[in-house]
């Protein structure tokens, strides 16, 4: 066990590696150059231009500068954006908690609604109330969380003008304001995730209600309630677990969307934002730690089945 | 594909390919969903090719005495802040929505079969480093990894398809990789081999048509995909440039307008959920006449961006 989390953390360094050339290389090749976005189109002189460059070191080859780049990263140094005048690092540091609350909560929600429906579900297979649940999936599943997004402000410039064009209000001003900031953003995302997790449970559960084990538990007189959840759900769970891996990648990508849609000044919107501006600095760091996040959480997911699956434990 | 089955004796063992075409075609009407599927398809693209003959207007001719109208029988699906009119826009945009589809359909499949059979037939070196460069690119979420590419590459239809292209070309290649190492041993191929028939000729003549069913399953349940990616890049800004009209970049600017003029934001998702739903159905129906070992319903889920 220790073994295998050892490989699989060299395996993840590797990884890592190679996507912050890639996205190194993806700041290097975007159309334009910081120099001409910090000096200036016009007027500017040749020498101004070497100057710049001596300064950011942009006159060394490429892959020193992505050395330089990397090893600055590393410490928390992502530049100064030439838009802003801010460090980029304090932009994250702003971004960063805005998207990671959106996160757990769409996670908290999906799980504390999708995991119960799922088990619903998986156990009156194919009566009414399934196939209405998944009609229900099937319809989540045709319409982009950007649709949804639509779709909810529509509904609710009607019917509830309270959470209708909230700004995002920070915790720390007004707990009431920010809740109600969050909550259309939260519910459009929520929503597919929570279809996800809800078809997921549902296939795993009826995998594991046909197991002799769960006859055995109904004929000892073990109440049903107790069957479902503790004794099918629990050996249900790994597969579920490592879905969340998937499931992260529509919602990292869901979270540019609705903090697009919703104005949220988290890290997606940031990103956009960067992308319209040229802002090459604030593109590349938003972008290396959504690639980052993304494999680490990965990673963490995979460790995590032999905790669950006590079976995978020996290898 | 048609491929010539008189000179070649490995060929001799497939079945015969003129046949099996509207055999399938028959097949997919007579699937409940592929029928219904088809048929919706169908009208878009009819829409997409004769739109600015149909159209009521020019997509985007401006009447200034009368913005943001109301559906009317003048204007029946109402007009935007520029005065131009919805219908129109919403036909003119079928054209990018099922180009983009087709587009980045073909380049991912096409490119993704090439790689795919490179790695698998020849394996060793070749096949080690397109798989580590293939587990770089899955190391990205997809939306975030088409946008940087078309930060990289720049905005409009072609490379907008091209970066949905790149980002699921992947799947492809795993595809296609896994069918070559299948039939890598087959005697068939020993017989090409033995009888000295060039490796290019191999891999186009023996390979290919063995590659392709499971891939054009996958090209199928990717339209969907592909059409929701590019949607998404469009509503964020990333897309065709503004005055042609596009289903996503309507949406994100009739977002500002949703209070007095819901009309802009009902009928472009109302197409783009149309046509989605038509790809999801047609692809299951070809999945299902294609490969009919695959059981269940389930759809992967990650039509959802």
């Amino acid at each position: 066990m220790f073994r295998m989390i050892v490989t699989r953390l060299i395996g993840v360094f590797f990884v890592l590696l190679a996507v912050s050339a890639l996205v190194f290389a993806f700041g290097a090749l975007i159309p334009g150059d910081l120099t001409s976005v910090i000096v200036g189109q016009e007027g500017a002189t040749e020498e101004q231009f070497e100057a710049v460059r001596q300064k950011l070191g942009l006159d060394k080859p490429l892959p020193v500068q992505y050395v330089n780049w990397l090893v600055n990263a590393l410490q928390g140094d992502f530049g100064t954006s030439p838009i802003t005048g801010r460090t980029v690092a304090t932009d994250l540091m702003q971004q960063i908690p805005v998207s990671i609350e959106l996160a757990l909560l769409t996670l908290l929600v999906s799980t504390v609604i999708g995991l119960p429906a799922g088990v619903i579900a998986a156990v009156h297979a194919n009566k009414r109330l399934d196939v209405l649940i998944r009609m229900s999936l099937l319809f989540t599943f045709s319409v982009p969380i950007f649709v949804i997004g639509i779709l909810l402000l529509l509904v609710g410039s009607r019917w509830a003008p309270d959470l209708f064009r909230v700004s995002y209000t920070p915790w720390g001003e007004d707990p009431v304001m920010h809740i109600r900031s969050m909550a259309m953003p939260l519910l459009t995302i929520a929503f597919p995730i929570t279809a996800m997790t809800m078809q997921m449970t549902r296939g795993a559960m009826l995998e594991v209600l046909h197991n002799p084990y769960i006859v055995t538990a109904r004929a000892v007189g073990v109440r049903e309630k107790r069957i479902q959840y503790l004794h099918a759900l629990r050996n249900a769970l790994p597969p579920i677990v490592t879905f969340i891996g998937f499931q992260l990648g529509i919602l990292l990508g869901g979270l540019i969307v609705v903090e697009q849609i919703f104005s949220l000044p988290g890290l997606g919107r940031g990103m956009l934002e960067a992308i319209n501006t040229r802002d090459y600095p604030m593109v590349t760091a938003t972008t290396l730690v959504f690639a980052t996040a993304f494999v680490i959480i990965n990673a963490l997911v995979d460790m995590l089945y032999p905790l669950l699956d006590p079976r995978q434990r020996g290898r | 594909m048609t491929v010539n089955s008189t000179s070649d004796p490995a060929t001799a063992a497939l079945p015969p390919r003129q046949t099996r075409r509207p055999q399938f075609l028959d097949h997919l009407m007579r699937h409940k969903g592929g029928a219904f599927g088809l048929g919706i398809m169908m009208l878009f693209v009819l829409l997409a090719v004769f739109g600015r003959l149909i159209a009521p207007y020019d997509p985007n001719a401006s009447d200034y005495l009368s913005l943001l109208a109301p559906p009317s029988g003048e204007h029946w699906f109402g007009t935007d802040e520029l005065g131009r009119d919805t219908l129109s826009r919403v036909i003119d945009g079928s054209r990018i929505a099922v180009a983009v589809a087709f587009l980045s359909v073909s380049i991912a499949m096409a490119v993704g079969v090439v790689i795919g059979v490179i790695a698998g037939y020849f394996g060793g070196l070749i096949d080690a480093v397109l798989n580590r460069s293939q587990d770089v690119l899955f190391a990205f979420p997809t939306l975030l990894l088409a946008i940087i590419l078309v930060a990289v590459l720049g905005p409009g239809l072609f490379n907008a398809s091209l970066a949905i292209a790149i980002v699921y070309s992947p799947r492809f290649a795993r595809m296609a990789r896994a069918s070559t190492l299948s039939i890598q041993t087959s005697e068939y191929l020993d017989a090409a081999r033995l009888a000295g028939v060039s490796t290019p000729t191999i891999l186009i003549r023996h390979i290919l048509p063995n590659v392709l069913p499971p891939v054009i399953v996958l090209a199928a349940l990717s339209m969907s995909t592909a059409q929701l990616a590019y949607a998404s890049l469009s509503f964020l800004g990333l897309g065709v440039s503004p005055p042609q009209a596009d289903w996503g970049s309507m949406l994100s600017k009739g977002r500002d307008f949703i209070t007095i003029a819901p009309w802009l934001v009902i009928w472009p998702t109302v197409a783009l959920v149309m046509l989605m739903l038509a790809f999801n159905v047609l692809g299951d129906a070809i999945r299902d006449v294609l490969d009919p070992s695959h059981s269940g319903p389930g759809k992967s889920p990650e039509t959802v961006v």
